[in-house]
């Protein structure tokens, strides 16, 4: 089920939510509790119930995990249990993600003839695997019980944060669930989380699910060995960039704004990144919660910046590479998240310098080398990725000039000859829909090129414009909701603007729910 | 501002934005678009000749194979009846094309449905359809029901609306209409009848339009071949026949029983090519599907799949529009087929029938 599905809109949500309200009202909290962790199972296993199976196993050894470190805390087994439940996540995640290519790569490097194993990967196995890590290094550091056994399988298993994050720490949710006015939500968290909501949905509907066709084609004609032009490239590059941006942060701010709904507050996952004005920046403000966890949990245990100046930098690749290979099993994903800790590490070297540049340049030396980086990213293989990059650099020429040869064979023909051929174009080559919308405008103003380039740099100037909803909506002081008539004209202009594009999007599935 | 006023100003502003959405919406019907208004002026002309028969008609009504297909002039002299071929395009919703035919048929007619493969199975309207009939047929929107509205809604595209409105507000000023020349319906049947008689001397506006049909509603062609597609005709597919389409046939016969009109059903000319296996397992199911569709509506089918396949070369632009020749051999080999079931099922005589 996913967040813009009617079926999650008109009946899971407010099923659950006028349950919780009811349950809230008299029974105690645990009965709200296992009411949300039953929608929350109810809505993971709605697509492949055996999932569940595995949900509910994970949470099951973790918990039993937790407390054995608990029990054996003023021991060194208490270690033992970490580590061994540690590696016994991560056996488990790498089974199912990295086995398919680790056995591939054997076969390839020693020529084997191996076959990978197939299964299907339980969905958001990342996700809890992370969050179930992290309550178990919190629960070995503060030497305590921290939850209850439905307080723990309800904080793995929220369902607005259970498929993509954010990647919840113990101490940011389990506190929440044991106050006592859990379960008692009250108006102001209620218009706030709708707002939220209503917004990520916009993001997700109206802006990355318009970018995806732009790049899905220039992606798509490099993977199928067609050539295209810079131009082309660079638009489909720009638009994956965008569209890989609004399409996460949309999902991370339905998530808050469902969270809320329920009373729960979830931690913030992006902050503008990309008006970040250098890489460290950037990962200050993109996948927030991801980007804390591999700190807490990886950098500073391989060191951090406190072995010098190459086991720093070293820690640094180590850390963005395992990162990059946290999002998938494939060497591009490697290749950028090397990539990215090569950034990182170049952003520390110029921090010697202590040379301020001029705002925009900043910017620049941000943005187009992150945006470079997301073509490893994108492209299904490495292949794939060098020719896209060939492709930006212009080795098939910087404008399309495809239609132009057709163009003059048109204006070579008689009237009704010219007029069976574009007959021709409009049914064969799927011209209608830029016939119908490029009229009387000029056929240039909804033309497919330049709608592609209205769409993309629309939604570079909200990036760069508009503040990100969660701080927007609060108070900066007291942190209380703020609400203005702007976010409320905002709101129910995405709610009527998705209610006209209801027939012509083609929504997609949220890209992290791959990871 | 509080938490309640913040959503009373939401609920407000959605239901300003909506109240502006369906201003805009019911703005934009019936505005001409570049070329497009060449499709109303084909409905217009098409309507002229339904409305001037006299006497018992078979009308004809599928999608562009159906207006390519027929030699209406040949149909009408080897039955007696008047011939009226209405149909236009595959995209065409079913109701809108039972609805044509609504529109003129009488007791004692007959009506052919070589409906295309495709409109069996479609269960949405074609983005194609909706802003078109939302360019020439408006009154189609308003006739559905509140479900079918709200389907059709969602196949309009948005940019059809916006550019409807520019459209309507063009028009206020004169200069789109100048620029669209859309022509007044008169204008249209005084040009066609024009050129049935050949006299008409002015442009042949557009590729399908108004001055390529005949005084029957053929399409006039060539046997010149232009473009040959290989084309497996919606029969290779494991489709089940649409709710959509069984609720509209269904209720066009109820129609037509209790107003004495005869319903046939016939199959499209299909080009043997290499997509195309009516031996096929799929094929063979498909076929079935549609007759049992068609049987249960007590419908009878005109012959069989086989005995419309036409040579690759027989087609003229397209893998579904036969030329002229094709056309006069597919109507031919309907003809005893045809006469046959009318004896079957009535009085052959159309004169007798009234």
């Amino acid at each position: 089920m996913l967040f813009f599905d009617p079926l999650f809109i008109f009946a899971f949500l407010p099923v659950v939510w006028l349950g919780f309200k009811a349950i809230g009202i008299r029974v105690p909290r645990s009965v709200s509790i296992a009411w949300l962790l039953l929608a929350s199972w109810v809505f993971y296993a709605w697509a492949y119930p055996v999932h569940l199976f595995w949900l509910i196993g994970s949470i099951f050894a973790n918990f039993l995990c937790s407390i054995a470190i608990q029990k054996n805390v003023d021991s060194p087994r208490a270690k033992q249990f970490l580590v061994g439940g540690i590696i016994l996540n991560l056996l488990i995640l790498g089974g199912f993600k990295y086995s398919g290519f680790a056995t591939e790569s054997l076969a390839t490097i020693f020529g084997l003839s191996l076959q990978p194993p197939s299964f299907l990967l339980p969905l958001a196995i990342s996700f809890f695997t992370f969050q179930q890590i992290s309550y178990l290094v919190t629960t070995y550091r503060e030497r305590r019980m921290i939850a209850r056994p439905l307080e723990y399988a309800l904080y793995v298993s929220f369902f607005p944060q259970l498929i993509a994050g954010p990647i919840v720490q113990p101490g940011e949710m389990i506190p929440q669930l044991q106050s006592k006015t859990f379960g008692k939500t009250n108006l102001n968290d209620i218009a706030l989380g709708l707002c939220l909501f209503i917004i990520g949905l916009g993001k997700k509907i109206l802006l990355a699910d318009n970018l995806a066709p732009i790049a899905d084609l220039a992606f798509g004609q490099i993977a199928q060995g067609d050539p295209i032009s810079a131009l082309t490239a660079w638009m489909g590059l720009l638009a994956f960039a965008l569209q890989i941006y609004f399409d996460f942060s949309a999902y991370s701010e339905m998530a808050l704004g469902l969270g809320l709904l329920f009373g729960i507050q979830l931690p913030e996952n992006f902050a503008s990144p990309y008006r970040a004005l250098s890489i460290i920046d950037f990962w200050r403000r993109w996948h927030i919660t991801l980007s804390s966890f591999f700190k807490n949990y990886l950098y500073i245990p391989l060191g951090g910046n406190r072995l010098g100046f190459l086991r720093r930098h070293s820690n640094i690749l180590i850390t963005m590479t395992i990162a990059g290979l946290w999002h998938g099993a494939n060497l591009t994903f490697i290749i950028w998240g090397f990539a990215q800790g090569l950034l990182l590490s170049i952003n520390h070297f110029w921090r010697f310098s202590r040379v301020q540049l001029p705002f925009e340049v900043s910017w620049l030396l941000t943005f187009v080398p992150v945006t470079l980086c997301w073509t490893f990213f994108r492209a299904e293989n490495l292949n794939e990725a060098l020719q896209y990059f060939s492709a930006l650099a212009g080795t098939h020429g910087w404008a399309s000039t495809d239609g132009l040869p057709f163009i003059e064979y048109l204006r070579s023909l008689d009237q009704t000859e010219a007029w069976k051929q574009v007959h021709y174009s409009i049914h064969y080559h799927g011209w209608y829909p830029k016939l119908i919308t490029g009229i009387h405008i000029g056929e240039l103003v909804f033309s497919k090129p330049f709608l592609s380039f209205i769409q993309v740099t629309t939604s570079l100037l909200v990036v760069l414009l508009f503040p990100r909803p969660f701080v927007w909506m609060r108070q900066p002081i007291n942190g209380n909701a703020r609400f203005t008539k702007k976010a409320a004209f905002l709101c129910s202009f995405i709610i009527t603007a998705i209610l006209i594009q209801s027939g012509t999007l083609q929504a997609t599935q949220f890209i992290y729910f791959r990871f | 501002m509080s938490a309640s006023k913040f959503l009373k100003w939401l609920s407000c502003s959605f239901a300003t934005f909506s109240a502006i959405v369906v201003a805009l919406f019911c703005l934009h019907l019936g505005q001409p678009w570049w070329p497009h208004h060449h499709n109303r002026e084909v409905r217009i002309a098409k309507h002229h000749i339904a409305e001037s028969v006299e006497g018992p008609t078979i009308w004809l009504q599928g999608g562009s194979s159906t207006w390519f297909g027929f030699d209406s002039e040949l149909l009408s002299s080897r039955t007696g009846y008047q011939v009226v071929n209405l149909a236009f395009n595959v995209t065409m919703p079913s109701e809108f094309c039972f609805d044509e035919i609504k529109r003129f048929a009488k007791p004692n007619d007959i009506v052919i449905l070589p409906l295309e493969n495709s409109m069996y199975f479609r269960d949405y309207y074609s983005n194609y359809a909706a802003n078109e009939l939302a360019i020439w047929a408006p009154d189609f929107f308003w006739d559905l029901t509140w479900k079918r509205k709200a389907m059709y809604l969602k196949y309009l595209s948005w940019r059809k609306v916006i550019a409807g409105v520019f459209a309507r507000f063009g028009q206020i000023t004169g200069s789109f209409k100048n620029q669209l020349k859309p022509l007044e319906p008169g204008q249209v049947v005084a040009n066609a009848k024009a050129h049935w008689n050949g006299d008409y001397q002015g442009d042949v506006p557009a590729y399908y339009n108004y001055l390529t049909i005949n005084r029957y509603g053929d399409f006039e062609h060539s046997n010149h071949a232009l473009w040959r597609g290989l084309h497996d005709y919606n029969l290779m597919g494991t489709r089940p026949i649409s709710e959509m389409t069984r609720e509209d046939l269904t209720q066009f016969v109820n129609w037509t029983r209790s107003n004495n009109i005869r319903v046939f059903m016939s199959w499209i000319p299909m080009a043997r090519n290499e997509k195309l296996n009516l031996d096929h397992p799929n094929a063979v199911a498909t076929i079935s599907r549609i007759r049992s569709f068609t049987d249960s509506l007590n419908l009878n089918f005109l012959g069989n799949p086989e005995d419309f396949l036409v040579e690759i070369e027989d087609l003229y632009d397209t893998s579904h529009h036969l030329t002229a020749e094709a056309a006069r051999r597919h109507t031919e080999t309907l003809i005893p087929i045809l006469n046959k079931a009318i004896a079957n099922t009535g009085d052959s005589n159309p004169s007798s029938s009234n």
